[in-house]
């Protein structure tokens, strides 16, 4: 059974790497391999400068790898929160927005596009997605919480009341906005998730927060497997359920507000990765939580390849063809295996 | 004097209704105590501040001198383990997996498990009879199985002290009764619990002493033949009741029915 979880762990991670290479290699200028990866050398100081046309490196460098970077970086902080949010709330239908997270992300980038700010500087939408499904995240959390405590159910409830009027919000902001056609165009492909244009700024912004919260999450495994048994259970193992619920929340909301932030909204990662691994390899999170996150990872790659070879310009968006692969994915595996998916 | 726990005027109130008052009782190395009392009595109420998992409103609970409340939770969780009434068992761990999690008040954040850690897990494996079923996963096996699996994980804490809550609640007559010859080999063991129990006569069968509850009081406590009388049954769960032995000398509650007078509230 370990050995098994192990095996699957090392064989997502050989596949992460070569969808990673393979997404180096393919777009619409195609670069041979052994070209990709003596740039890629060089790059890293290990190799001599590569022969060869430059434009080929800069296309590679400038705009191909930060792209690619931030596919892994987001398709795995969005499965490995989706799989926290999921044991937190031992409810298999928890995603990573479930607390009104990228919803809140959605108005706060809507605003920074109607108000100008994102011409400013390309930094401003990432910050105001980050910020506005960080701050709704804990509005959410403010409203549930009484006396110290935060019953799952109210948290639950209180995510889809606040995020339906940040929905509300956001497609008021759209609507004022449609009377000017790019910045309505903007907003309606940044709704849609995507990854194009994005630079190593980006990366910069959200590599701390999407590393660094996932691996903090790996340190709470041992918790996440006690918490599935009931909060009375885990409180008796010693566990302090409230502070270690608090710091889950916390993280797993940081990690996908940083996602979103630079993705836009991608649906269907955080569910429908975290329950494909739990099928494999069981509920343990010591194995799930790396799993989660390099199958995201993979997933997103893949799925970011697909827009950009598919069609060759922006009409075919990332949360699109997330959503259209996990979607007829989810039902198969609801259908196939309607007792699998129930356990958690 | 081989004191486990002392309860000294425990106090709860939930909401400004008062749930206990004025509880006090000692608990030995190698003593079964059994809680009885009606619904609503306080037993679920009265475990949960012996675990610490509830904070009472006055008086204290002493484990082996220290007061409970200031000890940390994971070192509350070396010194007692709780068999909730009904642990969660939708998710598909392996019976060993749920084992192991008995040894999470010992494990840091980093520390993987010693050979320690695997001794005393294969011994409460062993001690519930679930070695066999190490591999199964827990959402196959059925209720009684599970609940011992729990048992199992309750032992691999290794704790001076052992609370149940309603350890039959779900049980049939067979398996509740393996259940409870499991804790009593563990009691044998040299370990105290406090079960809190619906059945009389299992009561009166495995006790050392019986606590009774009622509106949040200590009704009656000492041994089960002390404390279960017609009296005690009438004034504290309204029934009327004959008290007798079976061919074996256990005691033997049989409910005849409502109590005639109406029980002093």
């Amino acid at each position: 059974m370990k050995l098994r979880a192990w095996g699957i762990l090392a064989f997502l991670g050989a596949l992460l790497v070569g969808a990673l290479l393979w997404a180096a290699v393919a777009g619409t200028v195609s670069i041979p391999l052994g070209r990709t990866l003596s740039i890629i050398a060089h790059v890293l100081r290990f190799g001599p400068a590569p022969d060869g046309p430059t434009y080929e490196e800069a296309i590679l460098l400038a705009v191909r790898l930060p792209r690619v970077c931030l596919a892994a970086l987001a398709g795995g902080g969005l499965a490995l929160a989706g799989t926290v949010m999921q044991g937190f709330f031992r409810n298999p239908m928890a995603d990573p927005g479930v607390v009104g997270v990228s919803a809140g992300a959605a108005l706060g980038s809507v605003i920074a596009l109607y108000a100008g700010w994102a011409t400013a500087s390309v930094l401003w939408l990432p910050v105001a997605a980050f910020a506005g499904g960080l701050g709704t995240a804990f509005l959410v959390y403010a409203i549930a919480t009484s006396h110290g405590k935060t019953p799952v159910s109210t948290l639950l409830l209180a995510g889809i009341a606040v995020g339906g009027m940040a929905v509300s919000l956001t497609s008021f902001v759209l609507s004022l906005a449609l009377a000017n056609y790019e910045i309505g165009r903007q907003m309606m492909l940044w709704l849609m998730g995507g990854l194009e244009g994005r630079t190593w700024l980006h990366v910069r912004l959200v590599t701390p927060l999407v590393l660094g919260g996932s691996v903090w999450l790996c340190f709470y495994v041992r918790d996440l497997n006690v918490l599935l048994t009931g909060e009375e259970s885990a409180l008796s193992l010693g566990i302090d359920v409230p502070r270690t619920r608090r710091t889950l929340l916390v993280l797993s909301t940081l990690v996908t507000a940083a996602t979103v932030s630079v993705a836009g909204i991608v649906g269907f990662v955080g569910l429908v990765v975290p329950h494909i691994l739990r099928l494999l390899i069981g509920p343990d999170h010591r194995q799930l939580l790396p799993a989660s996150f390099l199958g995201g990872a993979l997933f997103l790659v893949l799925a970011d390849l697909f827009c950009r070879t598919l069609i060759e310009s922006e009409e075919l968006r990332l949360g699109v063809v997330t959503s259209l692969v996990g979607g007829p994915f989810f039902i198969y595996l609801l259908i196939k295996n309607r007792r699998g998916v129930e356990i958690l | 004097m081989n004191t486990v726990l002392s309860a000294r005027n425990l106090h709860f109130a939930y909401n400004g209704r008062p749930v206990l008052a004025g509880i006090s009782f000692d608990l030995a190395v190698g003593e079964f105590l059994g809680l009885v009392g009606p619904n609503g009595a306080g037993k679920s109420t009265l475990l949960r501040l012996l675990l610490g998992i509830l904070k009472p409103g006055g008086g204290e609970a002493r484990l082996r001198d220290e007061p409970l409340g200031a000890l940390p939770r994971a070192e509350v969780a070396r010194r007692t383990a709780f068999l909730p009434q009904g642990a969660h068992a939708d998710f598909a761990f392996t019976v060993r997996e749920v084992v192991a999690m008995g040894r999470t008040p010992y494990l840091g954040r980093f520390r993987p498990e010693g050979p320690e850690d695997r001794e005393a897990i294969r011994r409460a494996m062993e001690q519930t009879e679930t070695a066999a079923m190490a591999d199964r996963l827990v959402t196959e096996l059925s209720g009684g199985e599970r609940q011992r699996v729990f048992l199992a994980r309750a032992f691999a804490q290794t704790t001076p002290l052992l609370l149940l809550d309603e350890p039959n609640a779900n049980l049939d007559l067979l398996h509740a009764f393996q259940l409870v010859d499991l804790v009593q080999g563990h009691v044998r063991r040299g370990a105290a619990v406090i079960a809190a129990l619906h059945d009389l006569n299992l009561a009166a069968r495995v006790c050392d002493r019986i606590l009774v509850l009622k509106d949040g009081a200590v009704a009656a406590l000492g041994p089960p033949a002390q404390v279960l009388t017609t009296a005690l049954l009438a004034s504290v769960f309204g029934v009327k009741a004959r008290v007798g032995r079976d061919e074996e000398g256990h005691l033997l509650v049989s409910v005849l029915g409502p109590a005639l007078e109406a029980p002093p509230s």
